[in-house]
């Protein structure tokens, strides 16, 4: 059973970025959550598996169930359910954990965007709940359950965007970095940016872009790590990108995972 | 503004040597090959019978063209050209505002000068921009700007001379600006 798509919207901000925010139930679980992203910030709020209530905010509030206006990540939890369901849910949890474990290696999905220049292998427990949004020409967003007691998990979304004429002129290398943090480039020397990874590339046909990873430090309210990948056409007409995040502790839990998916991108325009 | 234009495209070139970029060429037999020799990337293929009239400014110029004494530099085609180290923020409209100093001639006043042609080039192994300028005195400028997709440097082309030697000159100078090739280890 495909998990239920209850609502979601899309759009561009005043600056330009590119926002959305959707809610979806569970099928495994029949749990709401709702995820908002912007463009390199993600907000995600959800039923935990352990009956929990949590949020991992990074950006303003002005979406249904946000948890007020943090400008940095935080991750809280609070306890909300019974006993006894919590119980059913480890159990059911534990299962699919088993299942997943067992079928390791082949349980991969292929996902292409619309025109089949980007694509890359999921494992089969990422479900899709992400949209279309307005001048996209396609995106969509992935994400999973948490698993051995972990507070979140992986986020994906993966983009396609044709560049207009404006965009073409001015896009570099530096502005496709900055589309990980939003406002931020990820090589910037600051106290609260950890740089794990940078590894720009260019391919046989011209087509360039980046491989990054890093981390968001905030002592209070928890580390978050972004990672990306980000490809720019030989033409200039088009930037196709894979972003993951989740808190630094979901990261460090799910890297072989995160690194597989992003290893696997390929970017045929 | 021929002044304008010619310092703008110059400023560049002195601050590469300023810093001690490459500036040195070589020149092989025949139709001469020349490339930086730092760098090793971008090469040109220039006709038989130019030569080099600034050795170690990268500039050449056809002898058959030989510029007289009061008109030169404008009488003859002249070709420049120059590799420096790039940066992560080139983008097409940084390269168009190059030659003018900053003004972007697609969409800024450029006043007396008139922009005769553009183009924009993309290879697997790099992009860039060509743009033909012609002042208000006439002098024309087709200046040519490759970013390596490799290191992210960039090479620039320039051909000048008057409007009248550049419409008789027209095929060689598209086929000087038209012989790049990326060189060195790919």
């Amino acid at each position: 059973m495909p998990d239920e798509h209850l609502d979601g919207r899309s759009g561009f901000d005043a600056g330009g970025c590119i926002r959305f925010a959707l809610r979806f139930r569970s099928a495994e679980q029949n749990q709401t959550h709702a995820v908002f992203i912007t463009q390199g910030n993600i907000s995600m709020q959800g039923d935990a598996v352990r009956g929990t209530t949590r949020r991992i905010c990074h950006d303003d509030d002005r979406t249904e169930g946000s948890h007020g206006a943090a400008s940095r990540p935080s991750i809280g939890a609070t306890s909300t359910r019974s006993r006894s369901r919590t119980r059913t849910a480890l159990v059911v949890t534990c299962f699919a954990v088993l299942l997943g474990a067992c079928s390791l290696g082949t349980s991969q999905q292929y996902i292409s965007s619309e025109n089949d220049d980007l694509d890359f292998a999921l494992p089969n427990e990422f479900r899709d709940v992400g949209i279309v949004g307005e001048g996209l020409e396609w995106t969509r967003a992935y994400t999973t359950d948490p698993v051995d007691g972990a507070e979140d998990a992986p986020l994906i979304r993966a983009t396609v965007v044709p560049l207009t004429e404006a965009l073409r002129d001015t896009m570099d290398l530096q502005n496709l970095r900055l589309l990980l943090l939003g406002d931020r480039d990820p090589l910037e020397d600051a106290d609260d940016l950890h740089l794990v990874r940078h590894e720009p590339w260019v391919d046989q046909f011209g087509n360039e872009g980046n491989r990054l990873q890093v981390d968001v430090l905030d002592p209070v309210n928890g580390d978050v790590t972004f990672a990306h990948f980000v490809a720019l056409d030989a033409n200039r007409t088009r930037v196709a990108q894979v972003q993951v995040a989740c808190s630094t502790q979901c990261f460090v839990a799910n890297i072989d995972t995160i690194d597989a998916i992003l290893d696997s991108v390929r970017f045929t325009p | 503004m021929i002044r304008r234009i010619a310092a703008a495209l110059l400023t560049g070139s002195l601050a590469v040597t300023a810093c001690g970029a490459p500036t040195a060429q070589q020149v092989e037999d025949g139709d001469a090959s020349i490339e930086t020799r730092d760098l090793e990337r971008i090469t040109f293929v220039i006709p038989s019978g130019w030569e080099e009239t600034e050795p170690g400014d990268a500039r050449y110029a056809g002898s058959t063209f030989a510029p007289t004494e009061g008109q030169a530099g404008f009488s003859a085609p002249q070709f420049q050209f120059e590799t420096r180290q790039g940066s992560d923020q080139l983008s097409i409209e940084a390269l168009r505002r190059e030659p003018l100093g900053g003004v972007d001639p697609l969409s800024e006043d450029i006043g007396e000068t008139q922009l005769m042609s553009y183009g924009e080039i993309a290879t697997a192994d790099a992009w860039g921009i060509r743009i033909a300028l012609v002042d208000g005195n006439g002098q024309t400028f087709d200046w040519q700007a490759l970013v390596d997709r490799r290191d992210q440097s960039v090479t620039t082309s320039l051909i000048f001379c008057n409007l009248r030697c550049m419409i008789d000159h027209d095929e060689i100078v598209d086929e000087i600006q038209t012989s790049w090739s990326p060189g060195g280890d790919s």
